[in-house]
């Protein structure tokens, strides 16, 4: 794929003295009619004579001549005259070059320099022909910087703009190629030089050829076409067909081939010489035959190429020539015989950012590694062919972005927004979920804090139990042992003086029996009479007996019970009836009272019921009266069991569950 | 008539000897706790083991619950302090032959040897007594009456059903059936319809 641009700046310069003479609304500056009087200077102007033995050497005499004679105008003129022809057929040499550079040091100050910006424009265009753009930008630069005051230096300021232009567009920055377009448009507008503006046209379907704006890239070519041919510019005529060869290459336009045979066949009956533009013309036509498998045609036509491309010698021909060369050889599966030249050469593409040229350098050493199964080395050139690309397009992607400045803009807004909202929620969806994860640890650490002080007030009520329960059963220890002394030791003591006063007085007698049955009567109600052994069943029924004789109180009981709880378990419940059954006698203004003890397979039930008055529990609880219902809850609770008090006006219902251990 | 006594009041220990010595019965062991007597009852098979009930150790009633467990011949009277008819009803279950109050000794204790010797057994008279001891005003009809008894005569007069008086006392109505005719027997009524009404109406102070 070849991609390489023809710039048609050279002989856009060439046509510098044709005059064309039609005239242009607007237009400042008029091309002077042929004012040139010396049959010498005409001579040297007229092209045909330049591949003439003798144009140099009658140039140089001229020019030495005229140094001597210290007339510069003349000497400048002459210089120009040649250094357009040069230009124009890409003859360079060192000597005139060393001329060049040797008249702007010597004698360029002695000129206005409206009459010397050939000397920067022949620099630059040698400096473009070798590739070095950014060199030669500078060059052509310094036209610009001169102001436009006549026909002339009117037109040199819009070559230069065009020149910068173009460099630009091979650098591939397409930005500055069309800026500089535009401005060598509007000074080849102040002029009549139709061939110029055609010029810029050719240029601007270059750069949107390079954007890959390939239809906009023909209706320019097209537009420059017609220029010159108005112009009657046969050169820039087939430069803009060469143009446009590429032009329809790259958009892969199916009458690609048809175009170049009918160029190449136009070139070649309009004898026109040019070498530059015979060998371009002449690569793609090779190329064509290669396609159609023609190889010996695209061979023969090669070979008649090459003393041409030796003689002429650029770099940028001789680079075209390579590559269809190459193709050539890799169409005739030889592989590429030189293929070190290409290689060689990569170097300085690179350097002056020729990407288009490496583009094409690179796609023949992929090709050719392909050809020869180096993948690996295919591999690396295809690599390096999309970073060429890659450079060339950066520039597109940058014009792009101009074009599409106000809707990417858009696009970015919408997506910034997208963004915003984006980072909005998620920043929404953080904070959520930092929340609910603090508020979870939370509820865990609550969770945790509760339990522990739940743990801990069960520990808490339990040891109380524990105290309680030790309590009571101290005190009962207490009173048991109280008792015990009372009735034992004590009542002993006064059988015994009853014993030895037998006899002496009934009245002392009396009177210690008396004693002797209170002290029972305390010591009994201190604690049960041989409770251990005597057991809950019969103490509760002893409790009912005495209670109905003391109290006269009509008391039943009715208890199932086996002797499943310990003994002190079973004085707290003594106790318990022993409170309920005291409480029903002195408030409960009842008929009866009934126990009942109930023994199941886990629990023991205990209900001690009467048809008194009632009362109001939760008052009396909470009140200040309330010692024996509280004594009642404390003790059922010390042996783990639960009080229930109900109470109305029907009568109290004490209701004791415990469980069995 | 081998006896033995154990008591943990030498005093009160000395003093039975001396009762039952003069009675004219021979004393083989006396001794001041449960444990001793126990191994004493085995080892000598006295005829008769008065013994106190509180005794450090094993007490009164343990050493004739081991007696009558281990189907000894010895004849066992508690001798104590307790006037408590239920502590008499346990001691009762291990066959006692005796159950005599200390501050009686002296007027039972004779008797109660006698019995036993005679194969009876004796209870101290002022045992039952201690149960209605502290009851009543004992000069009308209705002292010959129990609480529960006097009690329905009462709801009787109030002219309460069976029903009634069952529901208001606790008992089942067969209970309350039962009592009135006992009341009637006690009272030596005629069998008459509504006796019993008309009597209580007559005899319970409102």
């Amino acid at each position: 794929m070849l991609t390489m641009k023809r710039y048609i700046r050279l002989l856009l310069v060439f046509s510098l003295l044709l005059s064309c003479g039609e005239k242009k609304d607007n237009v400042l500056y008029h091309e002077p009619k042929d004012g040139i009087s010396d049959p010498t200077v005409k001579w040297l102007n007229d092209k045909n004579n330049f591949h003439k033995g003798n144009y140099r050497t009658v140039f140089y005499d001229f020019y030495t001549r005229k140094i001597k004679e210290k007339d510069f105008k003349s000497a400048a003129d002459v210089l120009r005259i040649v250094s357009v022809k040069i230009v124009h057929f890409s003859a360079y040499d060192k000597d005139f070059e060393a001329l060049v550079h040797s008249f702007s040091e010597k004698y360029a100050d002695k000129l206005p320099p409206d009459q010397t910006t050939f000397l920067a424009s022949y620099l630059g265009c040698y400096e473009t022909e070798e590739g070095n753009f950014k060199k030669a930008i500078d060059y052509f630069r310094n036209i610009t910087a001169v102001e436009a005051v006549d026909y002339q230096s009117c037109v040199d300021k819009a070559y230069a703009y065009f020149d910068i232009s173009f460099c630009y567009f091979s650098i591939g920055d397409q930005n500055l190629a069309l800026e500089n377009s535009l401005k060598s448009l509007h000074y080849f507008n102040k002029t009549d030089n139709l061939i110029g503006i055609g010029g810029v046209y050719s240029n601007l379907a270059s750069i949107n050829m390079a954007l890959k704006n390939y239809k906009k890239g023909e209706e320019y070519y097209t537009k420059s076409i017609a220029y010159f041919t108005i112009a009657k510019d046969t050169g820039n005529i087939f430069t803009a067909y060469y143009n446009r060869i590429q032009n329809f290459e790259e958009s892969h336009n199916p009458r690609f081939y048809a175009l170049i045979d009918s160029t190449y066949h136009l070139f070649k009956e309009s004898k026109f010489k040019d070498s530059s533009l015979k060998i371009s013309i002449n690569t793609y036509y090779t190329k064509k035959l290669l396609e159609e498998g023609r190889i010996a045609e695209a061979k023969k036509i090669l070979d008649e190429l090459r003393p041409e491309v030796t003689s002429l010698n650029t770099t940028y021909s001789t680079q075209e020539y390579d590559i269809a060369l190459a193709e050539y050889e890799i169409k005739k599966k030889e592989g590429i015989v030189d293929i070190n030249k290409i290689k060689n050469a990569i170097p300085a593409l690179e350097e002056n950012s020729n990407y288009q040229i490496l583009q094409n350098f690179y796609t023949l050493l992929k090709e050719e590694a392909l050809s020869q199964k180096k993948y690996e080395q295919a591999f690396y050139y295809q690599t390096e062919l999309q970073k060429a690309s890659d450079s060339l397009a950066s520039t597109e992607i940058k014009n792009k972005a101009l074009e599409l400045n106000a809707k990417y803009q858009a696009e970015k807004k919408e997506q910034q927004i997208k963004l915003q909202e984006k980072t909005i929620l998620n920043k929404n969806t953080t904070i959520a979920l930092l929340f609910s994860t603090l508020i979870g640890i939370l509820l865990f650490v609550l969770a945790i804090s509760l339990r522990r002080k739940q743990k801990q007030l069960r520990l808490e009520k339990q040891a109380a139990r524990l105290y309680t329960r030790q309590l009571l059963e101290k005190t009962e220890e207490e009173r048991r042992r109280i008792a015990s002394d009372l009735h034992d030791s004590v009542s002993h003591e006064l059988l015994s003086l009853k014993n030895t006063m037998e006899g002496k007085t009934d009245l002392a007698n009396t009177k210690i029996d008396a004693i002797i049955n209170d002290i029972r009567i305390i010591s009994r109600n201190l604690h049960p009479v041989m409770f251990d052994k005597i057991g809950l069943k019969n103490s509760v029924e002893q409790l009912v007996e005495r209670t109905q004789s003391v109290n006269s109180f009509m008391v039943t009981a009715d208890i199932n019970y086996h002797s499943s709880l310990s003994v002190p378990d079973e004085l707290q419940v003594y106790r318990i009836i022993q409170e309920a059954l005291s409480n029903i006698i002195k408030y409960a203004d009842a008929v009866a009272a009934k126990i009942t003890i109930a023994e199941e397979n886990n629990t023991i039930h205990i209900e001690i019921k009467d048809n008194g008055k009632g009362f109001n529990v939760t008052e009396t609880l909470a009140g200040m009266n309330a010692f024996g219902l509280h004594n009642i809850i404390e003790r059922t609770r010390a042996i783990g069991g639960e009080a229930k008090i109900t109470s109305d006006k029907n009568g109290t219902i004490v209701r004791i569950e415990i469980k069995k251990s | 008539m081998k006896i033995l006594i154990a008591d943990d009041h030498p005093f009160t220990l000395q003093g039975t000897k001396s009762f039952v010595e003069s009675y004219g019965y021979k004393v083989v062991d006396a001794c001041s706790n449960g444990v001793s007597a126990l191994n004493l009852i085995s080892l000598h098979h006295p005829d008769i083991a008065i013994l106190d009930v509180n005794m450090p150790g094993m007490d009164g009633l343990d050493v004739a619950k081991k007696v009558y467990e281990n189907k000894l011949k010895t004849k066992i009277i508690l001798l104590t302090m307790h006037k408590e008819m239920t502590l008499y009803k346990k001691a009762n279950e291990y066959g006692i032959y005796g159950y005599i109050l200390k501050e009686h000794a002296h007027t039972e204790l004779e008797k109660c040897l006698s019995e036993i010797k005679k194969g009876n057994r004796y209870v101290s008279e002022n045992l039952e007594d201690d149960l209605i001891v502290d009851a009543l005003p004992a000069d009308d009809e209705l002292s010959k009456l129990t609480l529960s008894e006097r009690k329905i005569v009462e709801l009787i007069a109030q002219q309460k059903t069976s029903k009634q008086i069952a529901d208001m006392l606790f008992l089942s109505e067969r209970t309350v059936e039962g009592h009135r005719s006992n009341i009637i027997t006690k009272l030596d009524l005629p069998k008459e319809k509504n006796i019993l009404l008309i009597w209580a109406m007559k005899n319970v102070k409102q």
